[in-house]
């Protein structure tokens, strides 16, 4: 276990390093940008039909956003595969769970900053935490945890597939569906009858209600509750998936 | 001509066996058509005009066939560029000029094409032309105007730039803002007061107003004129640009 615990952090450094190398330009302005975009489309629309804008916007940006910097993971594990990195990985005396772990562990530093990002920009249209400050440091972790879970099902795809630009693409396209189909810009009442089924059970707004309700107070539990069952049931998922990609390659 | 003819043809050839490029330049417009349409056509509802959200949204999606693929055409021009492509062809009797025209031509092909194929799967939530035949000239006419600007841009920032992901880079980040600040994505009325005047001088916004005229009816002329103004300023400069750039690499 504490070889296990060295080894991530040792390979966390590393990955750190490649980001830092290609620029945490991207985990800040991309947020920026989306929160600026969505919000002069978006404000006056949900505004006249009566949403709480300042409350409802932010975490819907935190979803989309930090789901799209977790799709980059795809890349950073297929260019790792591509150059040969993961294969002498696996020669060296290191514990193979460490490998993914110290990918999951360097994601967290862009998925924080994006968070707060966000919460900043949010802060500024009306976005506060009525719940207190314990509630605040859910949002954050449960931010984090969010995209910690997307990043290792991108990264488990970033394993399987050879093609590391198709991969990107790949993902995108399943993914904005899912973000565009849940509450993350418009509440369930904006969607035609036939999708609410869809848009309620949907993982991103189990995500963005349970930001909502860590943020503004009130009944908590239950939207907290979906998203932490989501949240598991994918991260285990998508985790054995990454580890049995990783013991595939060589 | 032949031989802009023939390094057009290329650069179709090309992008066509570069599934990743044709992907991305058609299923995320197609995905955005569907997808904004489901989650706004309730929520929007019907414009002054009373025009559906459709009529609106059916042409900034195909106009972003033009936007996103500027971003995929610069990187594609910036490996061509450093697989030393150029550096071949300018040991042959092809002036300069006619291999950039020939790659610009290649690229406005190929994004007719992804328009084409916008348009047709807009039919399927309804989209109708409603002005006969010269409206629909007009129509693909108006995206061709987009699309020479936006060629023009990627092909300048690919010459500009000196890391192979720069370009992208480069470009993404202004090209989703003009996207987001579009009357094609919501009437103007509805952005907040202070950015109104930047959607309404958005070269989007002024082709999205035209193509609404073009499809579904409403003033034509002064959206194009708009539109063809944008398109000439931005699209020769650029080209003039592009050219300047890389006789000074080519000479180095």
């Amino acid at each position: 276990m504490r070889e296990l615990v060295h080894d991530t952090g040792v390979l966390a450094g590393r990955n750190l390093k490649a980001l830092q190398a290609k620029g945490l330009i991207g985990p800040i302005v991309n947020p920026l940008i989306f929160f600026l975009g969505f919000y002069v489309v978006l404000h006056r629309i949900l505004v006249a039909r009566g949403v709480d804008f300042g409350a409802f916007f932010p975490p819907g940006i935190v979803v989309q956003s930090l789901g799209l910097l977790a799709l980059g993971t795809a890349q950073f594990t297929a260019r790792d595969r591509r150059n040969g990195l993961l294969t002498r990985y696996r020669m060296l005396p290191i514990k193979h769970d460490a490998v993914l772990a110290g990918r999951l562990l360097a994601d967290t530093i862009p998925a924080l900053l994006s968070t707060l990002v966000v919460i900043a920009a949010g802060l500024l249209v009306g976005f506060r935490f009525h719940a207190g400050v314990l509630p605040a440091f859910g949002f954050v972790a449960l931010a984090v945890a969010f995209a910690v879970v997307l990043s290792a099902g991108a990264g488990a795809a970033g394993l399987a597939v050879r093609r590391s630009e198709a991969v990107a693409s790949m993902l995108f396209v399943l993914f904005l569906p899912l973000v565009n189909f849940s509450t993350a810009f418009v509440p369930v009442q904006g969607f035609p009858g036939w999708l609410r089924p869809f848009v309620k059970v949907s993982p991103m707004t189990a995500v963005a209600d349970a930001l909502r309700a860590l943020a503004a107070g009130g009944p908590t539990l239950t939207p907290l509750w979906h998203a932490l069952a989501w949240l598991t049931g994918l991260g285990a998922l998508f985790f054995w998936l990454a580890s049995r990609a990783f013991r595939r390659i060589t | 001509v032949s031989q802009t003819a023939i390094l057009a043809g290329r650069t179709v050839r090309r992008s066509l066996r570069s599934p990743a490029l044709m992907i991305s330049s058609l299923v995320t417009p197609l995905l955005l058509l569907f997808t904004m349409l489901v989650m706004l056509r309730d929520v929007i509802g019907r414009d002054a005009g009373g025009h559906d959200y459709l009529v609106r949204l059916a042409p900034l999606a195909m106009l972003s066939t033009a936007t996103i693929g500027a971003a995929l055409t610069s990187a594609d021009f910036y490996r061509e560029l450093h697989e030393g492509i150029y550096d071949r062809l300018r040991t042959m009797p092809v002036p300069l000029g006619s291999v950039l025209v020939g790659r610009a031509a290649g690229d406005l092909v190929r994004g007719l094409l992804t328009a084409l194929f916008v348009t047709l799967v807009a039919f399927l939530p309804g989209f109708r032309f409603e002005q006969g035949v010269l409206g629909v000239l007009g129509y693909f006419g108006v995206y061709l105007m987009v699309a020479f600007m936006t060629t023009w841009l990627a092909i300048l920032v690919a010459a500009l730039c000196t890391t192979d992901t720069a370009p992208q880079n480069a470009l993404n980040a202004p090209m989703l803002l003009l996207f987001f600040l579009s009357s094609g994505f919501v009437p103007l009325h509805d952005f907040p007061p202070v950015v109104q005047p930047v959607v309404a001088v958005n070269p989007l916004s002024t082709a999205d107003n035209a193509l609404i005229g073009l499809s579904a009816g409403g003033p034509v002329l002064a959206p194009v004129l708009e539109t063809l103004a944008w398109s000439a300023g931005v699209g020769l400069i650029c080209a003039l640009l592009a050219v300047r750039r890389l006789t000074a690499l080519a000479n180095r």
